[in-house]
């Protein structure tokens, strides 16, 4: 079900796009390095480990940000990921480096994600400090920013009532592109609880949503 | 538009949901793209799932507050820390060991104690010792060496000390006496401390020398003795020394982490 970016269904057949076949190569080549990195880093070069923390430190900022919802909190995840990840060099056993330190960086998340349930602290301090604000996008009319900033705020908040666990599924499903025995294989649980999970949390969100949805109704 | 708002209660939104999820058979498919053409409210819940998770991939993300790179000083703490785990992996087998060890010895000690205070075999030879050494008649010696629980790998029909050592527990001086000459040179230990059997032959002699009553027994039946009774001491004192060690072993493997972890400090 799940395509590559710049594939599209034509005819019945899917066709890949040039630019998408660009994109896998460059994808196998950076695989590739990401290897060589590691086997480095693995005889002790400490700049070959930042190297691949350089190069895979947004990506997982992003990732966890999208699961833990708190800037502090994601660098504290991240920061963790990566001294596991170094700690745990032996174990790496081959494969696409960038979802091994996805798993680890996920985990680092759901601990986080433990942590906050026993101590809650003040969901989205984004939202409480003015200076942040959602990157604008194209629409450059203030109006259309505007309705953007509340969609965001409005959704994030949504989200933060969910569920940790269908949360943490939607994140990777909608926004990492993870499929559910990905997510499942990272999140340690049967395929058929993610799917139960992000269904049922797609469920809560639209429920939570209901108030605002012409928002999101374009 | 009411009907149809009616019998929306009744259909399976969850359906609607795994087909947008691509999580449905063919059947189920079919099922659900009739329940997204009869009903409004179905394809409003899908166009609204479209839109919610399009609206989360659009999500955005601040940017990365600080860089992740590790520092020399990181890695020699991760490095130190990734020896932790093995070592911890060590510890925890370690530990168990240490505490067996410490009990085995802890054990083995009051047992090998406990014989001993009770008339083991190293008191019964004590005994039978002694008995010899100041000429004791068999009569004389024999009452205090059926103390012996333990019965003994040696017999000496002029020692009876020794005879009433051989005999099992509760069989009588007289008996044991008795039955020494028969006995004599048969491997009747039965304690679980027992020196091995005196040969047989050592076993004849001993009986020979034994049949003129002599309560001072013959150099041959002395010596006897005296070999029964050093090899009952070196036994026991092997077995309290090999307890002893275990003990102090196991202690030395529980105190090993605790001296490693005063160092890392």
């Amino acid at each position: 079900m799940r395509r590559f970016v710049g594939e599209r269904v034509a005819d019945g057949r899917v066709v890949t796009d040039a630019r998408a076949e660009t994109d896998r190569s460059a994808a196998a080549l950076d695989a590739t390095i990401d290897a060589a990195l590691v086997e480095e880093a693995l005889r002790g070069r400490l700049e070959a480990f930042n190297e691949l923390a350089r190069r895979h430190q947004d990506h997982l900022f992003g990732l966890v940000y999208g699961i833990v919802r708190d800037r502090d909190q994601a660098a504290d995840a991240v920061q963790d990921a990566f001294f596991n990840a170094y700690k745990h060099l032996a174990s790496y056993r081959g494969g696409s480096v960038r979802s091994w330190l996805g798993r680890i960086a996920v985990n680092a998340a759901m601990d986080i994600g433990r942590a906050r349930r026993r101590r809650p602290s003040q969901p989205y301090p984004e939202f409480e400090d003015d200076s942040w604000q959602p990157p604008a996008g194209d629409e450059e009319e203030p109006e259309s920013r505007t309705l953007a900033i509340e969609r965001s705020r409005t959704l994030a908040i949504a989200l933060e009532a969910l569920p940790f666990e269908q949360r943490a599924c939607i994140v990777l499903y909608d926004v990492q592109g993870y499929d559910y025995s990905e997510i499942a294989t990272t999140m340690r649980v049967e395929v058929g609880t993610v799917k139960s999970r992000i269904h049922r949390g797609r469920l809560a969100l639209r429920s939570a949503l209901a108030p605002q949805r012409e928002l999101f109704r374009g | 538009m009411d009907r149809t708002a009616a019998t929306h209660s009744n259909h399976d939104e969850l359906l609607i949901v795994r087909l947008f999820g691509g999580d449905v058979d063919d059947r189920e498919r079919a099922r659900a793209l009739d329940l997204l053409g009869e009903c409004e409210d179905c394809a409003a819940l899908f166009a609204d799932l479209g839109a919610t998770a399009d609206a989360t991939a659009a999500l955005p993300v601040p940017a990365r507050p600080r860089d992740f790179t590790l520092t020399e000083a990181d890695a020699a703490r991760l490095r130190r820390e990734r020896r932790g785990i093995g070592f911890l992996s060590v510890l925890r087998r370690t530990r168990a060991i240490g505490g067996s060890l410490v009990a085995i010895g802890l054990v083995g000690i009051v047992a090998t104690a406990s014989l001993g205070i009770l008339g083991g075999p190293a008191g019964a030879n004590l005994t039978s010792n002694r008995s010899n050494a100041f000429g004791l008649s068999a009569d004389t010696a024999a009452p205090a060496a059926t103390a012996a629980p333990v019965a003994f790998g040696a017999a000496d029909q002029t020692s009876v000390s020794s005879l009433s050592a051989l005999a099992p527990v509760g069989a009588s001086p007289a008996a044991s006496a008795t039955s020494g000459a028969q006995d004599a040179g048969a491997p009747t230990g039965t304690g679980s401390k027992a020196v091995p059997p005196v040969p047989a032959s050592s076993g004849r002699v001993a009986a020979g020398n034994g049949a003129d009553g002599n309560g001072a027994g013959s150099p041959d039946a002395q010596a006897l003795a005296a070999a029964t009774v050093s090899t009952g001491l070196d036994a026991r004192l092997v077995w309290f020394g090999g307890f002893g060690l275990l003990f102090l072993a196991g202690l030395g493997v529980l105190m090993v982490p605790l001296i490693r972890r005063r160092r890392t400090r």
